[in-house]
């Protein structure tokens, strides 16, 4: 029997019971819930490099001495030079800053996923970050979000159970199912000292039958969950050390989420680092690779056997230019990798299909050429991991392509 | 077409909302003597505010030129012990014009204007740059002709700067290989970003030819006098097309003022910009008969922005808003409520700026080009918590550089203590012309006289309603 119907009964029954009692289902019996099941609740973790993120400066293919001869400024030493790249394979290296995770890489619990990208090509920003989160390439005018979609796939009644680490709702939850936005579940409550209860009572009087209840009464409920999982989540495990970064702030945030058991189904985080990286490219990802290396580092170490329910999906709105722009930086291009870590992900390889640095490999003779679609990355982590057919919820009406095989 | 504005307060309150960060007390009431057009016009056509004036005056930055924000910066000389921050006086600028200012049209067009143009101040010489990028470039021209704005903002620094321009350089050609001086990135937000708009149908060759019209453009010195210059030996002669300019081969710096006076008149540009202002200033969906509209005035005068923020505002369309209120975004719902209140900013930082972090819209920190959503839904989510919070903040006069003295904004005498009652009326007649809905005023009534006391907590119920998150 999987969890997900285990789930459900126990639902059911709570209902049952809850009614019997007189109470309406709560934030608190959804979190009972959760815990009953065996917290075997799967959840998928989308990290979004916004700004366009350089794949090929990520995980660099410092075997193909093309690279070099592609873009001499920005390309970092080999593997053993000195500030040299951190080697995965004899073809493959990730970016030191990145270096946290070849230990989860080589323990196989991430696999890099090469040359993802949309194939219908859109070098703005906005339209790529819009075509990524809606899930409908070359199409902006999608009333809901990708995540939105599978968020409404999924059973469960958290108001924890789609979480954005971020300022503003991003596209991906766009769409009727609320979700839970802050950047700071800490400061997450009512700043109304020796008037707690009256003011949230007044509050939601106000805010009765308008059109901004919704907004109203997840923040309540959210306040009481988020109360709980900072009891329950604790402080991070097995010695792990979050940066003191956005990325590490968010994930320390989202453990704690995921350790409480309250529901949490869904993390989106935003990252908001320099990516978008036309000048001065090697100095500012020296400072974003390794603010994002070691707070994922950090995850992985703090979730320990937890991993083998979470799935985390690192991606980009596109990739960058092949060849080094004048200003030692790159400029908007296609193609980039997805990191995808996980305790079931078949890790500790570079999937997808390389497509090659020839010119006559490359796109429009500049950009890496996209060979999987990024949707096929984000199909089979809603399916194989989060167990549900999110698929065609997800990307309606799109036929998936060659299976990338991110689960064993 | 136009129509009249429909009597009593309700009109002066929409357009105080829509053409300005929201009354004051005492201003609804002003509008409607003088009248909603004469209103318009007066604000259409900026006069002297010299109350305003007078309070800008102690923060000397304003008037700083970029070399002398540089010799700062760089601890050439040393600004005045125990003053504000050059930073710090320029971002609470913008709050007391947008507090105080009498004209509110012009305010809300500078915010409007900046975030099309946006630059970022986290960037090291935007830093040093953007008070003279908004004096010089962005406000002299918001009620000027959008081809002068974009002029002032594609030569000056702080975008040179900020989009990487001022290190674009033909690409040349050693031992047989090319080396690449081209960077892409103004070229390509110039046309999406702020003219063109990423439908309009430009190809990726545009943006390649739109960034070589701008080779050369650059910077004299980051580290001291800061100012834009064309360098010949820098600029690619060849010829070049975008999306239907031809420009011959062995051009100069004209091939980017050309460029610059086709975008900016060419009616793809006019509607996406007409698009955009009426995203802001009237509906998250704005009918098309509207943009037409606009983007007609727009194509039939060159540009002139002072004609285009007419038709906008005296369009049926505009009236017709009343009655679809639009969600306040974090800047304005804070200006609103500082006005509402009668507040007295004395500095962004700390509490301001503390609160724009949490709600995720500190002026002048927007990071990408793209600047922040005009549409009011896309700030819609649980982080209107925080707004909750400031409301509760600054009802209690705990939010630290700014002060609420609520019983005086009343009118009260000294001594004389309002009631949870005179609180709501005030509010109701001054800010809502009678709008709040019974829910509203009944929970804000039956507040008791407990810690944080009852203007406290009635004013900081008020100003967190739903009510006040509309405009």
């Amino acid at each position: 029997m999987n969890s997900k119907h285990s789930r459900r009964v126990f639902l059911k029954g709570t209902g049952v019971a809850a009614v019997g009692i007189g109470l309406q289902p709560s934030p608190l019996l959804a979190r009972v819930a959760t815990a009953a099941a065996g917290g075997k609740e799967k959840v998928l973790v989308h990290i979004f490099l916004r700004g366009g993120a350089d794949g090929l400066a990520m995980v660099a293919p410092y075997g193909d001495p093309l690279l070099y001869a592609h873009r001499a400024d920005v390309a970092l030493p080999r593997p053993g030079q000195r500030d040299g790249m951190t080697k995965l394979d004899d073809y493959f290296a990730l970016h030191p800053g990145l270096a946290p995770l070849q230990r989860v890489y080589s323990e196989r619990r991430m696999a890099v996923v090469h040359a993802v990208g949309n194939y219908d090509v859109s070098r703005s920003h906005f339209s790529a970050q819009d075509f990524v989160e809606l899930g409908t390439p070359g199409v902006s005018t999608t009333p809901t979000g990708a995540l939105d979609r599978v968020t409404a796939s999924l059973k469960g009644e958290s108001p924890a159970r789609a979480v954005s680490f971020s300022s503003r709702t991003p596209v991906s939850y766009l769409g009727p199912e609320e979700a839970l936005v802050s950047l700071e579940l800490a400061a997450f409550r009512l700043r109304a000292k020796n008037w707690q209860d009256e003011a949230e009572n007044r509050i939601k009087a106000m805010y009765a039958n308008t059109p901004l209840n919704r907004v109203a009464t997840d923040i309540f409920a959210a306040i009481g969950v988020l109360r709980g999982a900072e009891r329950a989540g604790g402080q991070p495990a097995n010695g792990a050390a979050y940066p003191d970064s956005g990325f590490g702030s968010s994930l320390r945030q989202a453990a704690q989420l995921i350790r409480a058991e309250v529901g949490t189904r869904c993390i989106f985080v935003s990252g908001e680092g320099n990516f978008d990286t036309h000048s001065g490219q090697v100095a500012a990802n020296a400072v974003d690779f390794a603010s994002l290396g070691s707070a994922l580092g950090a995850f992985d170490k703090d979730l320990g056997q937890k991993m083998d329910d979470v799935v985390v999906v690192v991606s980009t709105e596109f990739g960058r230019t092949v060849f080094a722009n004048g200003s030692h930086g790159t400029d908007h291009g296609s193609g980039y990798c997805a990191l995808v870590l996980g305790g079931k992900v078949r890790g500790g390889r570079i999937l997808g299909r390389w497509p090659g640095l020839a010119k006559d490999q490359l796109f429009e003779e500049r950009d890496l050429a996209v060979t999987t679609d990024f949707r096929d990355v984000f199909l089979e982590a809603t399916r194989h991991h989060l167990g549900v057919e999110a698929g065609a919820a997800m990307y309606p009406g799109y036929k998936p392509g060659p299976a990338i095989r991110l689960f064993v | 077409m136009t129509i009249s504005p429909p009597p009593g307060p309700t009109a002066a309150i929409h357009l105080l909302n829509r053409a300005g960060f929201g009354p004051r007390p005492g201003s609804v009431q002003a509008v409607m003597r003088q009248g909603i057009p004469a209103y318009l016009s007066s604000q259409l056509t900026p006069a002297a505010d010299p109350a305003l004036e007078a309070e800008l005056s102690r923060f000397t930055a304003l008037s700083f030129s970029i070399t002398q924000v540089l010799d700062i910066y760089t601890g050439r000389v040393i600004f005045g012990r125990g003053m504000p921050d050059v930073m710090e006086q320029f971002q609470t600028a913008k709050l007391v014009r947008a507090v105080m200012g009498a004209n509110q049209l012009q305010e809300v067009l500078v915010d409007f204007w900046f975030n099309h143009f946006n630059v970022n101040l986290q960037h090291k010489f935007v830093r040093e740059s953007i008070i003279s990028y908004e004096r010089d470039a962005i406000r002299p021209h918001v009620l000027g002709r959008f081809p002068d704005l974009l002029a002032a903002t594609a030569r000056h620094p702080a975008m040179l700067f900020y989009l990487d321009n001022y290190l674009s350089k033909k690409n040349t050609m050693s031992d047989g290989k090319v080396v690449r001086g081209l960077n892409e990135n103004y070229g390509r937000e110039l046309l999406e970003l702020h003219t063109l708009g990423v439908s309009a149908g430009y190809t990726q060759a545009h943006v390649v030819d739109a960034a070589r019209c701008f080779t050369g453009w650059t910077i004299d010195d980051l580290k001291t006098s800061g100012r834009f210059v064309f360098k010949p030996a820098d600029h690619d002669p060849l010829s070049k097309s975008v999306f239907g300019l031809e420009l011959p081969k062995g051009g100069g710096i004209e091939d980017g003022e050309k460029l610059l006076r086709y975008l900016g008149t060419h009616p793809a540009t006019a509607r996406f910009v007409c698009r955009k202002l009426a995203t802001r200033f009237v509906s998250d969906d704005p009918p098309k008969s509207l943009v037409d509209q606009c983007a007609q005035t727009f194509v039939s005068t060159g540009g002139d922005l002072r004609e285009v923020t007419r038709t906008l505002f005296t369009s049926a369309e505009f009236w017709a808003a009343m009655a679809t209120p639009k969600l306040r975004t974090p800047i304005e719902y804070v200006a609103a409520s500082l006005r509402a209140t009668g507040a007295r900013v004395e500095s962004a930082e700390p509490g301001l700026n503390w609160h724009f972090d949490r709600m995720g819209m500190r002026p002048y920190f927007c990071t990408p080009p793209t600047g922040w959503s005009d549409r009011g839904r896309d700030w819609r989510s649980s982080a209107h918590v925080y707004r909750l919070n400031f409301a509760l903040d600054l009802a209690n006069d705990t939010v630290r550089g700014v002060v609420v003295r609520l019983p005086q904004a009343m009118g009260l005498g000294a001594g004389a203590s309002p009631t949870a009652a005179s609180v709501a009326s005030f509010f109701n007649r001054e800010v809502f012309g009678g709008a709040l809905s019974p829910r509203t005023l009944n929970a804000v009534q039956g507040v008791d006289g407990g810690q944080p006391g009852i203007v406290g907590k009635a004013a900081g119920l008020i100003l967190g309603s739903p009510e006040m998150q509309w405009r």
